[in-house]
Formats: C-alpha cells, sequence, structure tokens
C-alpha cells in the first residue's frame, strides 16, 4: 500500500512536471521490496523551480533506480540546515537510514556553490561531503554527479545517471515522415538531435570512448554505415557495399567495427578495421547472420544467426571458425547485448507469448524474461550493468522503457512527439 | 510456339515442386496466415490469362499481370519461401526481361514489425533474393535485377495483427 501511494505521488508529480516540459515521461511500474530507505533533505538555499531543482533531479535518479526508496517531504520530523542540529532519532524513526543534505550559495553572477553531504543515520557517520561549484546551465550535471556520488556510497555500485541515451525517433509533422537520431540524458532530459534524415535510420551503436556514434542511415536508398562524432558533428561513410550493411558493434579498444553485410552472398558477420579499412569475414553459409556483440574480452562475438531454422544466438571467435549455438530456450532468440561484466546477455525471446526481453546468464544458460510486451526489441545495457534499456510499443506507439537487470522495477520513458525506438546506453563518461 | 510450351512446362513443374517443399517445410507452431494458405485464386486466373494471351508475355504481359493482381509477392512469417500463389506474377516479370533485355527491375524485400529490426533487414534481403532467383532461374541475367531490403522499416499497412503483417511479409516488383 505505502509503495502504491509513493507510485501514485510520484506519478501525479511526474505528470504535472510531463506537462511543463516536453521531455520523456518515466512512470514506475512496479516497485521494490528492501530498497535502501533515504531521505533527501531539500537544499537549502535553492531558488530553482522543478524540475531544474538539484534536489528533484538526485530524487529521481535514486527513486528511479530501483536500489532506493525516498522519503516524502511530507514525512520529514525536522528542517536541517546544518547537520549539527540533526535529530538523529526523529529520523531513524521515519524508517530511513540515510540522509542527504545540500546547502546551495550564490557565488557571484551566475555562480554558486553547492555543498552536499550524505549520513549514515544508524551509525552517526559522515559517509560524503563536497563542494561543487557550478553556473546555472551545469544544474543537471551537477545533480547526476551527486545521484552517482550517494548511489555508489550506498551500493557500491558505479552510479550511471550522468550516462547518456541514443535513440532513433520518428516525427511526423504535417504529413511529413522525418527520423532523427537523438541523444538525451539518462533521465530523458536534455535531448537533441545529433542526425535528422527522410529516410530510415537504425542500430546508433556508441563507441566504448563515447565520442561517436556508429549507426546505419538508409539516405543513399541502400542500407550504408556511418560513424558520427558527437561532439564535432562530423561523419564518414564506413561502409557502403552492394546489398545490406548493418547492425555496426564496436570492438572493445575503439579500433574495430563489427557488421554485417551481404555483399558476400547472405548475410554475414565481418569486422572492419577501421584504421587500415580492411574487412575480414567471420561467419559464411546461405543462412542469416546479424547483429554481431562483442564479448568485453574482444576475443568473441555473440550474434543471431538462423542456420537451425529460426533464430538464435551463437558465439564466434574474432578469428572465425566453427561458431557455437549459445541459446536453446524458445523459437526465437535475437539481438544480444552484453553486460559490461560478460556475466549476462539481454535478447530478444520469443517463447509463444510474444517478443520480450530476457536475460541469460552466460555460465548457466538460464534465461529469464524481463519484460512483458508483445513487440518488446533492442536491448541496451546500462554502463553499469543494473539496468537495460529497450523498446516497446505503447497503444500503438513506440516507447522506451528501463527494467533493472532482475526485472523488479520497469519504467516507461516516453517522447512526447514521435515514436521512439533503437535504445543504445551510452559507456560511462 | 515451343518456347510458351516449356513455359507453362516450367511453371507446372514449379508449382508441384514448391506445393511440395511449401507443405514439408511447415513447422508445427509456426504462424501461417489463414488468409492466404493454399493460394489465392484470383492471382492463378490472372496469371493463365496473361500466359494465354496474345504473342506470349512481352513487357504488356507483366503489365497485365499487375494491373490485375499486383506487383506484389507475399511470404510465409519468417520464411523468404516462394509460395505457389506468387509464381504467376514471378514468371510474368521473369518472361517480361527474357524478351526485354535492356528492361531492369527493381526488387524490395520487406518484413513484418514482428522479431528485430536487423533480422528482418536480413529477412527482407532473403525474400528479394528468392524471387531473384526464380527470375533468373528462367534465363534472365542478374543485371537486369537490382534488390534492395527495407526490413520492417516501410510497412505497406500500419497495424498490428495478423492481417496487416501478411501485408508487410513482402516483395515489391518496381519497374
Amino acid at each position: 500500500m505505502k509503495t502504491l501511494v509513493r507510485v501514485f505521488a510520484l506519478s501525479v508529480f511526474l505528470f504535472i512536471w510531463q506537462s511543463a516540459h516536453a521531455v520523456l515521461e518515466i512512470e514506475i511500474t512496479q516497485g521494490v521490496e528492501g530498497a535502501l530507505p533515504i531521505a533527501i533533505a531539500v537544499f537549502a538555499g535553492e531558488t530553482y523551480t522543478a524540475p531544474e531543482a538539484i534536489e528533484t533531479i538526485v530524487r529521481n535518479d535514486l527513486a528511479r533506480s530501483g536500489f532506493f526508496d525516498v522519503l516524502d517531504k511530507q514525512r520529514f520530523p525536522q528542517v536541517v540546515v546544518n547537520p549539527s542540529q540533526l535529530d538523529f532519532k526523529a529520523w531513524r524513526d521515519t524508517g530511513v537510514e540515510s540522509l542527504l543534505l545540500g546547502k546551495i550559495t550564490q557565488a557571484g553572477g551566475d555562480q554558486y556553490r553547492i555543498e552536499f553531504q550524505l549520513i549514515d543515520l544508524i551509525r552517526k557517520k559522515r559517509l560524503l561531503g563536497n563542494v561543487i561549484p557550478a553556473g546555472t546551465k551545469d544544474v543537471r550535471k551537477v545533480g547526476h554527479k551527486i545521484s552517482d556520488l550517494v548511489f555508489e556510497s550506498l551500493t557500491g555500485i558505479r552510479g550511471a545517471f550522468s550516462t547518456r541515451v541514443a535513440y532513433v525517433s520518428t516525427i511526423n509533422r504535417g504529413g511529413i515522415k522525418k527520423y532523427v537520431l537523438q541523444i538525451a540524458d539518462a533521465d530523458g532530459y536534455n535531448a537533441r538531435t545529433i542526425f535528422s534524415s527522410s529516410k530510415q535510420i537504425l542500430s546508433p551503436a556508441w563507441s566504448p570512448d563515447g565520442s561517436r556514434l556508429a549507426y546505419v542511415s538508409f539516405e543513399s536508398d541502400n542500407s550504408a554505415i556511418y560513424v558520427q562524432d558527437i561532439i564535432q558533428g562530423t561523419r564518414a561513410k564506413v561502409s557502403a557495399k552492394s546489398g545490406i550493411n548493418s547492425a555496426p558493434s564496436w570492438s572493445p579498444d575503439g579500433r574495430r567495427l563489427a557488421l554485417t553485410l551481404s555483399a558476400g552472398g547472405s548475410p554475414d558477420i565481418y569486422i572492419l578495421d577501421l584504421g587500415a579499412k580492411n574487412l575480414k569475414r567471420l561467419t559464411s553459409g546461405s543462412a542469416i547472420d546479424t547483429e554481431p556483440s562483442w564479448m568485453p574480452d574482444g576475443k568473441t562475438l555473440l550474434f543471431t544467426s538462423d542456420r537451425s531454422g529460426g533464430p538464435q544466438i551463437y558465439q564466434v571467435s574474432v578469428n572465425g571458425g566453427k561458431a557455437q549455438r549459445l541459446t536453446f530456450d524458445g523459437k526465437y532468440n535475437a539481438a544480444a547485448d552484453i553486460s559490461p561484466d560478460g556475466r549476462f546477455i539481454a535478447l530478444v525471446n520469443n517463447s509463444g507469448n510474444g517478443f520480450r526481453i530476457a536475460i541469460m546468464d552466460m555460465q548457466s544458460k538460464a534465461m529469464r524474461v524481463i519484460s512483458n510486451g508483445n513487440l518488446d526489441e533492442g536491448p541496451s545495457f546500462a554502463p553499469n550493468g543494473s539496468m537495460i534499456m529497450y523498446a516497446t510499443a505503447d497503444q500503438g506507439r513506440g516507447v522506451l522503457a528501463a527494467v533493472s537487470a532482475d526485472g523488479r522495477v520497469k519504467q516507461k520513458l516516453r517522447l512526447t512527439e514521435g515514436d521512439v525506438r533503437e535504445p543504445s546506453w551510452s559507456p560511462f563518461r | 510456339m515451343t518456347k510458351q510450351l516449356l513455359i507453362v512446362f516450367f511453371i507446372s513443374l514449379f508449382l508441384t515442386l514448391s506445393a511440395c517443399s511449401t507443405n514439408t517445410k511447415q513447422m508445427p507452431g509456426d504462424v501461417i496466415s489463414d488468409d492466404y494458405e493454399g493460394g489465392d485464386p484470383s492471382l492463378n486466373d490472372a496469371a493463365t490469362s496473361g500466359l494465354e494471351g496474345e504473342g506470349g508475355l512481352s513487357m504488356s504481359g507483366l503489365d497485365d499481370v499487375i494491373a490485375q493482381s499486383g506487383n506484389v509477392v507475399y511470404f510465409d512469417y519468417n520464411s523468404a519461401e516462394i509460395r505457389d500463389d506468387s509464381i504467376p506474377l514471378i514468371m510474368a516479370a521473369a518472361e517480361s526481361l527474357s524478351t526485354n533485355p535492356a528492361a531492369q527491375l527493381r526488387l524490395e524485400g520487406h518484413a513484418d514489425e514482428r522479431g528485430t529490426r536487423e533480422f528482418n533487414l536480413a529477412l527482407g534481403e532473403q525474400r528479394a533474393k528468392s524471387v531473384r532467383d526464380l527470375i533468373m532461374l528462367q534465363g534472365v541475367s542478374g543485371n537486369q535485377l537490382d534488390i534492395v531490403s527495407y526490413g520492417e522499416e516501410k510497412p505497406a499497412v500500419i497495424g498490428t495483427g495478423e492481417q496487416s503483417w501478411q501485408q508487410n511479409r513482402r516483395v515489391e516488383i518496381i519497374k
């Protein structure tokens, strides 16, 4: 019941927030037991209005992660500005174990000093204490940075709130369809278009250093692969052979792209060396081989193949040779995305109930379905492995959803305009 | 005349062969469209009139078939295998290309929205290649055929459900 109320309150809040800002909407569709109870006190001196307020940004980051149970402001036992005034017992009585205190002071012009402290209420200990100088423009960045530090301090896992997501959106304006490749903060804010076309765009993939995106564009009618520097905006066509040029995936060292080409007869996996510009073929045969994805050690790749009838996931050495089949549960397994530690893969599975996102343990090969749509696709792990973003249909519209790696917390992210799909979660900066 | 007889013979042979292969390759649990199973009789009628037309099938023969039954070859779910109901259209296309060696046709492969976008891009190409291979088997040069796949990116019909999906699993023959 408590969770329901909280979810409701958050939904109302997000609804109001949503009305004022055309951004991705986030909705917590399933709560989680055993989350860490935390209070985020009002950032004293904060004069911005929501959602730009740092306090709001941090509160939403932590609540959305599924790792935290954030105390409702109405239940605060006291207004605290200084830790010396803390009534530890009163705070503990509300059930919280940690308290984040913040203070913002103007440092002249549009410059601010943002102080924060994370306090362990049980052991009466300061876990974090930092001062960050920031301009008005940096508010969201600072908010996410604080979330990252709090997350890591309390869970031991590096926070991924300062990361971004790339995705493809189709926008229909006056009957004219436009395809846009966008990058937004992981919470959906600050969306900006980096490429737009009247033709289809597919499969954005981040370079390991987060500076470039590889993607498929149909701008010259046939599919071709481009690599775009997201800072400079410059881009290069790296593959435009006859037939299919698609499914780019960066090697962990960022020097090579695995991709799918059909110039050799049927769709097969190749490795393109971006420096030497040479191609190495990894698979052959008349079956469809596509959707390559590098294992973190760079020694093997996973890919989708229908060589046994329906699509299944296979593993092959970067030197080629015989591929080994990994998936056997369900008649459709495709589009494997590998967790940063290489222990799990997220994939699209159909075992008769529709196309859903499943997680497979690479060691035990046990598979668990973690989404509940009918046409879910495009799974992409967060760089800390804690969540997976994917594309799903909601009332006929393409939306992005995120689910915690254990499948317990689900959220939907929605652009207020257009169909959104093909999410790709960025690496850490 | 001999040539026409030969074509009719090949069509019959194909209908028989592909009927066998379609039946044997259906897997239990595969989604097969009710609407299109066993072929659309109207397409066969159209083909018959085209084949028996004056002077055999020229480019205008293909035009006749397209005018009567459309320029689209449909496929079963997750399959790139040519169905019986599409053979008359493909044969008309083959005949038009062999009588007009300078003519070109473009084959655009598509898939329905189910499954991953990248796999569907590959599937769309396999479908276009199935059509191309059957046309080339009639002695047509590969240079007269241009293939492109759009996967699930350019659906003919927007909507979810077998009615829409069947219309989207296709190869369009474009002059």
